[in-house]
């Protein structure tokens, strides 16, 4: 770190020109444009704000947010669209994604006939985060699977379907996406199924989602 | 931008020397030395070009004793994530003989009132998961928030008494599972007790403020219950707990 330096005169010494203006032309000396008289570390972290950007909105992060008031029901034992958030872009190996969802889900049926102990063995959904790849292609999985039960029981697994709880909840999800390999995509997918494809439905509703990229 | 003050007053007759004459200068001086106020540095100095590139880290420590690193992690200019997971993904499990249907699973861990593995402690998850419920991350001053996701499934079970006639109810109303987020061993969220009866994925947002460190630790850990009442009786169905698809993130935001 440069620094400027001053060397204080001892008593009962006459002023010299040279000596008054030692420290300018120190200063002058340490601030020539020279590289290394000036170091990263003389200016602290804590001096830079966002007003010192030369443009702070590039340099903020990407919001974007999905929202659908309707409702969507799923009720097969493969994965399908709960929620869909448009979202073209190049996702790299120094790129991060945030994503969360939140719909409101509730189970709207169950059909059939009686309930038999695979009823209460095969009752859950599930939700699970895809991305679709640009170019085309299957939808590529990238969160956990979650599993979430639509009946409560209180004996064991042997159960029946009489048993299944009408409710209404919110279903987070949450998953931060740091791939290893630039991937180009087009939409983020929060994708459900259930594991009674014949007799069971599930409604979301007020679908919340949102994605966070830095932009940096 | 810091003031500067003329501090010394001249007198009559005092001998001037080089450090009377310098003396109004020491405090632009000493700012040159580093004590720069934010204003002082021009708003044109900085671009995006001048930012250091956000790394993507790998291996990181999934588990307390470091033999598994499946934890990944991203380091920007502001702040820094890290997330680890556990996927179950297949859905060929068959969670009993008398059924037919399989479904995801099996569970990475199980707590069962029939065998000996019954934890009423709060136990680390991370005994059983390789990855998805602890992480081990170096930190920058400033807050740590994040986010535990488990998968986790407790029926209620029935149990018999003695008497007679024998009686076979449903019970279960006392069995609870409760899930906690520890950082550096402190409690920093939990779900409270929730009841036996249902499969839920739970989701325990946590934020705790942290110093500069080499390693702060974060794990996911449970405890669960179930009620006897009276020591005659046996469990036709046993009490059973099951943890699925686990995840753990964190964000580091620097001071």
């Amino acid at each position: 770190m440069a620094k400027t330096n001053y060397d204080y005169q001892e008593d009962r010494t006459v002023p010299t020109a040279t000596g008054i203006m030692s420290p300018f032309t120190n200063l002058k000396e340490n601030t020539d444009g020279t590289k290394g008289k000036i170091e990263g570390v003389n200016t602290r972290s804590e001096c830079i704000t966002r007003d010192h950007l030369d443009d702070p909105n590039a340099l903020g992060d990407t919001l974007t947010r999905g929202y659908i008031a309707s409702a969507v029901t799923i009720s097969t034992t493969s994965f399908s669209d709960v929620q869909d958030i448009p979202y073209v872009k190049t996702i790299g190996a120094t790129d991060m994604l945030r994503i969360e969802f939140n719909p409101f889900a509730t189970v709207t049926a169950y059909t059939g006939g009686a309930g038999t102990p695979d009823d209460k063995g095969a009752t859950n959904y599930y939700l699970q985060i895809f991305y679709t790849p640009s170019g085309g292609g299957s939808d590529v999985p990238i969160s956990p699977i979650f599993g979430y039960g639509t009946i409560t029981d209180g004996r064991g697994f042997t159960g029946s379907r009489s048993e299944t709880t009408t409710f209404y909840t919110r279903n987070p999800v949450s998953y931060i996406w740091m791939p290893a390999a630039n991937t180009a995509i087009t939409n983020i997918v929060l994708k459900g199924r259930v594991d009674n494809g014949t007799n069971c439905t599930v409604r979301f509703e007020n679908r919340q989602g949102f994605l966070i990229q830095p932009n940096y | 931008m810091a003031k500067i003050y003329t501090h010394i007053e001249k007198l009559e007759k005092n001998i001037a020397n080089n450090d009377g004459f310098n003396e109004e200068s020491q405090q632009i001086f000493s700012e040159f030395n580093g004590q720069l106020a934010a204003e002082q540095l021009p708003f044109e100095g900085f671009d995006k070009t001048k930012f250091v590139v956000p790394t993507r880290v790998a291996n990181v420590p999934t588990r307390p004793d470091e033999t598994t690193t499946a934890g990944v992690g991203w380091v920007g200019i502001k702040d820094s994530y890290y997330i680890t997971d556990k996927k179950v993904e297949n859905f060929t499990w068959l969670r009993d003989a008398s059924l037919s249907t399989t479904i995801l699973g099996p569970p990475v861990e199980t707590f069962s009132s029939d065998s000996p593995n019954w934890v009423a402690a709060i136990y680390p998850l991370s005994l059983a998961y390789s990855s998805g419920c602890f992480l081990r991350i170096p930190t920058k001053e400033g807050m740590l928030k994040g986010c535990a996701t488990v998968d986790v499934e407790y029926y209620g079970f029935s149990k018999r008494t003695e008497g007679s006639p024998p009686v076979t109810g449903n019970f279960g109303t006392d069995g609870r599972v409760t899930l906690y987020v520890f950082v550096n061993d402190v409690l920093v969220g939990t779900t409270g007790p929730q009841p036996a009866g249902k499969r839920q994925t739970y989701q325990i947002p946590f934020a705790i403020p942290v110093g500069s460190s080499e390693a702060v630790d974060i794990d996911i850990r449970a405890s669960a219950t179930f009620d006897i009442g009276s020591n005659k009786v046996t469990f036709p169905d046993a009490a059973k707990v099951n943890f699925y698809s686990a995840q753990l993130w964190v964000r580091n935001q620097y001071r």
